[in-house]
């Protein structure tokens, strides 16, 4: 009775919600206000892309919602529970456990290969993925055994992702993911991450600057200024590949 | 100030922990070589100036019958002579009856003043001043009475104490000379008035030159001057000693023959008598014993107006040339060990201003690209490095040149209070900045010319990373497929990082070497008593007899001992030992008397260890003899004793042995090789444990009553190398903490190289989820398996550096056989253990705070 009631709930309840989320950074004299009274909605297994200029604070919602930076006020439920207030001990499990992040860099390990860059994640969590597999799923079977330095930059991209999605996250943040590709690598990269949503299930936050890619989104958060300006819903997200910019 | 000049400061600024560290690292290693380096001379130029100072004689000259101004004035007619005479005898007296050195105090001498330690010196003809050691050893106070045996012959037996001194002429606390009253040492020396001695003449001549002063006493230059004075000064006393016999005699010639003279009266009126009749039987005999005593007077008179003269410089003062070997062994440690703890110094710096450097490249790309030419992007690096060189080496010159030979003279408690005189090192702190520029300036220079011959924009794109790639230990499929998924990817950084994993593990060996060096050279040195007196000599003490052949006497003492175990008869001699133009002076030639001699000296080949026997026709060398003259068995040596007698003998085999250098053979070989049978003339004596005491009374009856030269104690010889062992304790001690110091600088440095390195890295696996502690153990795991690397190739390098340093130390006499105990070995470990940890946890600490956020987001 209860259980059913708890997933009643659950499905009622967005799968993050952050309400009057503050940032502030002192920098020596002068307070620098990252985030000013963010709140917002993030529903499970949707796509959402947060779209902003440089500067606009958007990278600071990221940190905090991946565990990498604390909230100087205000809340940040996940899935129930506030990581606002977190240890960090707490933040680093959170991290281990529900989250998948990909970089504009890569930030790949240099010295390990393909296969045990995505290892490296997949080893530190209990209901891992399967690396080889992952890594098949984004098309990299034949070069599980190559170093970094040997794959072309959507190669690294595509690691990175496999490497987040082993971890079998319930959450990945994707940081200005295409930022360092080219229009083709960059597409089949995001196309892997509305996969993982839309296939998957995957609750996917992709953070960038570009417009365009606002057409692949479930929904659509803009912040400009530290502020979120707007909230917007699409019905109908655009498959990857009709997306041009 | 220029924009880029500007950046260079703030980069200093900012990166205040690597500059210091360049700082420090330099500093350490400067320190320790300038410091030890100036060690040896301090050692040496203090005790110069103490002597100085008080005008210890450079020359002493002792007769058997004494000076008079006669003497002085020809002394002095070598120039810059200043002689003066002294009373000198030796006595026993204190409570322990111990042999002393007693002088004749007078105002008016000038050499050899006194150290007074406490109270003054005598102003009455009641007072003495004792040696400090009266005090320290054997518990007499100011203001007691001190007593002198009888046989002193002195105007009182007790004399009041206002005085405790040192004296320039025994600087070695431990060591007054030998003596031929008491049990054969002297153990203290006193002063009292002169007249108080019932000498009629002073005993003593010293002299002393002016113009030597200014050598350093333990200078070979030093040495040669008083060589050349010591010629003179024989030359103008040749015939002196037959003049001086003369006159002596000449005055007690007369009153014997004046006696002689009433005697023959006497005896020719008896003659009258008797053959008067009368009965002169009483008569008779009164004058005939009369005669007897006159004729021994004669013979008395013979004897004690011969004049022997002894010349002794100050080589020949009790403990003088120890103290210059000691300093001699500190300055060979200096060669080796602070040359190697430098080098590694040196390297690190040269690891760490690269990385630095390697750091900057986009932004010297951008300068490049602003249009800057190569020497004004250069010379910031330049400056950077010439700042930390030389900040470091001088910090380091003056900290390591005016407190390590400090604390060293400091230490030598052993000897007299020295006034400390320690000269800035010039020459070597020139040769340390010249390292220390090397290394730091050297590295800048080198690195930058590499970075700036590539272009800017080649510059300013990140580097490409070096290359990873499969290492061998993957090629054995069994072993890593094995291994965790967190070992194969320390193994795999550690290859990746080649230079810095040498790097650490030279860093640690050197260390680990340093530390076991530090010990090596201290048991090794122990372990040359240790092993002579453990494993060869299997006696307590050498009875030398007064008279060939006869022994019964002194066995009769020794049977009577309580401590006595038994004993065998010898022949010892000494000799010269000639072969392949090499000669070895002053080997003891030992044939046994009979086979048990085999209980007291074990012979054992050198090399297999195999029990030795003498064989007919052939002799056994000790092995440093055999290295000097480069024989092995089957070559043939020459000997010749003291006398001249000897010739060519076959060496049948070479022995263990330590210290000193023997040969030994068989009576028919001796009989063959000198012509003359051997006599028995030592007794090697095993005894039980004995404690001070016992021995000083043993040595004492044999002596008085036993027809015994004098007895020598191997416990006496052991302690004399225990004492050379705890002198280079301080030094020892030094080089350990420092060693320490430096291992652990080298390690946090590296370990901070390693993590700024791979900051990007660490933050990744920090996001992905790594606990803390994991990601400190990502790179720790790294630091563990170097260390335990350092550690096993620190042993071999600290077995190698002992191996050298003692080889260096080694003296004439003494082989210092290569020993490092285990505690050395637990030592040196466990601090290379508590490093790492230390590392690691400060390395836990940064870890934690580390900006993954900041380190993920640039594209470098």
């Amino acid at each position: 009775m209860s259980s059913l009631f708890l997933i009643g709930e659950g499905d009622l309840m967005a799968y993050i919600e952050v309400r009057h989320e503050f940032k502030r950074y002192q920098m020596g004299e002068t307070q620098i206000i990252a985030n000013n009274d963010l709140s917002f909605d993030i529903e499970r297994g949707k796509l959402t892309v947060i779209l902003g200029p440089s500067g606009a604070g958007k990278s600071t919602v990221l940190n905090i919602l991946g565990g990498m930076d604390t909230p100087s006020d205000g809340q940040v439920i996940i899935d129930g529970t506030d990581i606002a207030r977190f240890s960090e001990r707490q933040l680093t499990e959170y991290r281990r456990n529900d989250v998948g992040f990909v970089f504009q860099f890569y930030n790949l390990i240099p010295n390990l290969t393909t296969k045990e860059n995505v290892e490296l994640a997949s080893a530190i969590v209990g209901d891992a993925l399967d690396a080889t597999q992952t890594l098949n799923q984004v098309g990299l079977s034949d070069r599980i055994d190559n170093f970094p330095s040997q794959l072309s930059g959507g190669e690294q991209q595509r690691v990175a992702i496999a490497r987040a999605l082993a971890k079998n996250p319930k959450l990945l943040l994707c940081d200005e993911p295409t930022g360092a590709l080219d229009y083709e690598t960059g597409k089949q990269v995001l196309m892997l991450l509305q996969n993982a949503s839309h296939m998957n299930n995957k609750t996917v936050v992709i953070i960038t600057h570009n417009s365009a890619l606002a057409a692949m989104a479930d929904r659509i958060i803009r912040i400009n200024d530290a502020r979120v300006r707007s909230i917007e819903d699409n019905p109908n997200p655009m498959p990857v590949q009709y997306i041009e910019w | 100030m220029k924009p880029l000049t500007k950046n260079m400061f703030r980069d200093i600024a900012k990166s205040k922990g690597r500059f210091i560290a360049i700082i420090l690292i330099i500093m350490l290693g400067v320190l320790i070589f300038v410091g030890v380096k100036a060690a040896g001379p301090s050692l040496n130029d203090s005790l110069n100036t103490t002597v100085t100072n008080k005008k210890l004689s450079d020359v002493q000259l002792i007769s058997t019958t004494g000076f008079t101004d006669k003497d002085i004035d020809l002394a002095e007619k070598v120039n810059g002579a200043q002689a003066e005479t002294v009373k000198y005898k030796q006595v026993v007296g204190s409570k322990s009856h111990v042999a002393m050195a007693l002088y004749g105090y007078k105002k008016s001498n000038k050499q050899n003043q006194l150290i007074m330690r406490s109270g003054r010196k005598p102003q009455s003809k009641d007072e003495i001043v004792l040696d400090q050691v009266a005090k320290t050893k054997y518990n007499y106070k100011l203001g007691d009475r001190f007593t002198f045996d009888k046989s002193a012959d002195l105007k009182a037996r007790t004399y009041k104490i206002v005085g405790f001194a040192s004296s320039p002429q025994y600087i070695d606390n431990e060591s007054r000379g030998a003596s031929n009253v008491g049990d054969g040492t002297v153990r203290m020396f006193a002063y009292i008035y002169d007249s108080q001695m019932n000498l009629p003449f002073a005993t003593q001549l010293n002299v002393r030159f002016n113009k030597l002063q200014s050598k350093n006493t333990f200078s070979d230059s030093y040495k040669d001057a008083v060589d050349s004075k010591v010629k003179k000064l024989k030359a103008a006393f040749k015939g002196r000693a037959k003049e001086r016999s003369d006159s002596l005699v000449g005055n007690n010639l007369q009153t014997l023959d004046e006696q002689q003279k009433q005697l023959n009266d006497a005896k020719s009126q008896l003659m009258l008598a008797s053959s008067a009749g009368t009965d002169v039987g009483d008569k008779l005999a009164e004058l005939n014993s009369k005669q007897i005593q006159l004729t021994s007077g004669y013979a008395k008179l013979q004897k004690q107006t011969k004049t022997n003269y002894t010349w002794q410089t100050r080589e020949d003062l009790p403990g003088f040339s120890a103290y210059g070997e000691s300093s001699d062994r500190i300055a060979a440690i200096a060669n080796v060990f602070p040359v190697f703890f430098f080098l590694i110094a040196a390297l690190i710096t040269f690891t760490t201003i690269t990385r630095m450097i390697e750091e900057a490249r986009g932004q010297i790309g951008t300068f490049k690209a602003l249009g800057y030419t190569k020497w004004e992007i250069a010379k910031n690096y330049f400056y950077y490095a010439l700042a930390a060189g030389l900040i470091g080496t001088i910090l380091g010159a003056v900290i390591g040149n005016e407190s390590l030979p400090r604390i060293v003279l400091a230490l030598y408690k052993q000897y007299i209070p020295l006034t400390w005189d320690i000269k800035f090192q010039w020459l070597i702190v020139l040769l340390a900045l010249v390292f220390a520029l090397l290394a730091t300036v050297g590295a800048a220079m080198i690195v930058v010319r590499r970075e700036l011959s590539e272009g800017p924009s080649a510059l300013m794109r990140p580097k490409a990373p070096k290359s990873a790639k499969k290492i061998l230990l993957e090629r054995i499929k069994p072993l890593w497929n094995h291994l965790s998924f967190n070992r194969k990817v320390s193994y795999r950084n550690l290859f990746r990082f080649k230079s810095r994993m040498f790097m650490t593990i030279i860093g640690i060996a050197g260390g680990t070497a340093l530390i076991l060096t530090g010990f090596g050279i201290q048991n090794s040195i122990g372990a040359s008593g240790d092993r002579q007196y453990g494993e060869i000599f299997d006696y307590q003490a050498v009875v030398r007899l007064s008279k060939n052949n006869e022994s019964s006497k002194a066995l009769k003492i020794l049977n009577d001992n309580d401590q006595y175990r038994s004993s065998t008869k010898i022949s010892a001699t000494t000799g010269k030992v000639k072969a392949n133009g090499e000669q070895v002076d002053d080997v003891n030639i030992y044939t046994p008397e009979s086979k048990n001699f085999s209980k007291y000296i074990h012979l054992k080949d050198s090399k297999t260890g195999k029990k030795l026997n003498l064989k007919d026709d052939q002799v056994v060398l000790t092995k440093k003899m055999a290295n000097i003259l480069d024989v092995k068995a089957g070559d043939v040596i020459n000997v010749k004793t003291a006398s001249g007698k000897g010739g060519q003998i076959e060496v049948s085999a070479v022995t263990q042995n330590f210290i000193s250098h023997f040969m030994y053979l068989n009576k028919s070989t001796y009989k063959k090789l000198f012509g003359t049978q051997a006599q028995t003339n030592t007794l090697l004596v095993n005894l039980k444990p004995q404690t001070s005491s016992q021995r000083n009374s043993l040595a004492n009856k044999l002596l008085k009553h036993g027809g015994v030269m004098g007895t020598s104690y191997t416990y006496d010889q052991e302690s004399t190398i225990a004492k050379m062992t705890s002198s280079l304790k301080p030094i020892v001690l030094i080089f350990i903490l420092l060693s320490g110091v430096l291992s652990f600088v080298v390690l946090y440095n590296l370990t901070n190289i390693n993590v700024s390195e791979r900051i990007r890295e660490l933050s990744t696996i920090k996001v992905l989820g790594f606990y803390n502690n994991e990601v400190t153990m990502y790179i720790v795991r790294e630091n563990i398996i170097l260390t335990i690397l350092g550690i096993i190739v620190g042993y071999g390098v600290g077995n190698l550096l002992t191996a050298y340093i003692l080889n260096q130390a080694s003296t004439a006499l003494v082989i210092f056989p290569l020993t490092i105990s285990m505690f050395g070995y637990i030592v040196a470990t466990v601090l290379m253990i508590v490093f790492t940890v230390i590392v690691m946890l400060i390395t836990h600490q940064k870890l934690k705070g580390i900006d993954m956020i900041g380190a993920l987001k640039s594209n470098e």
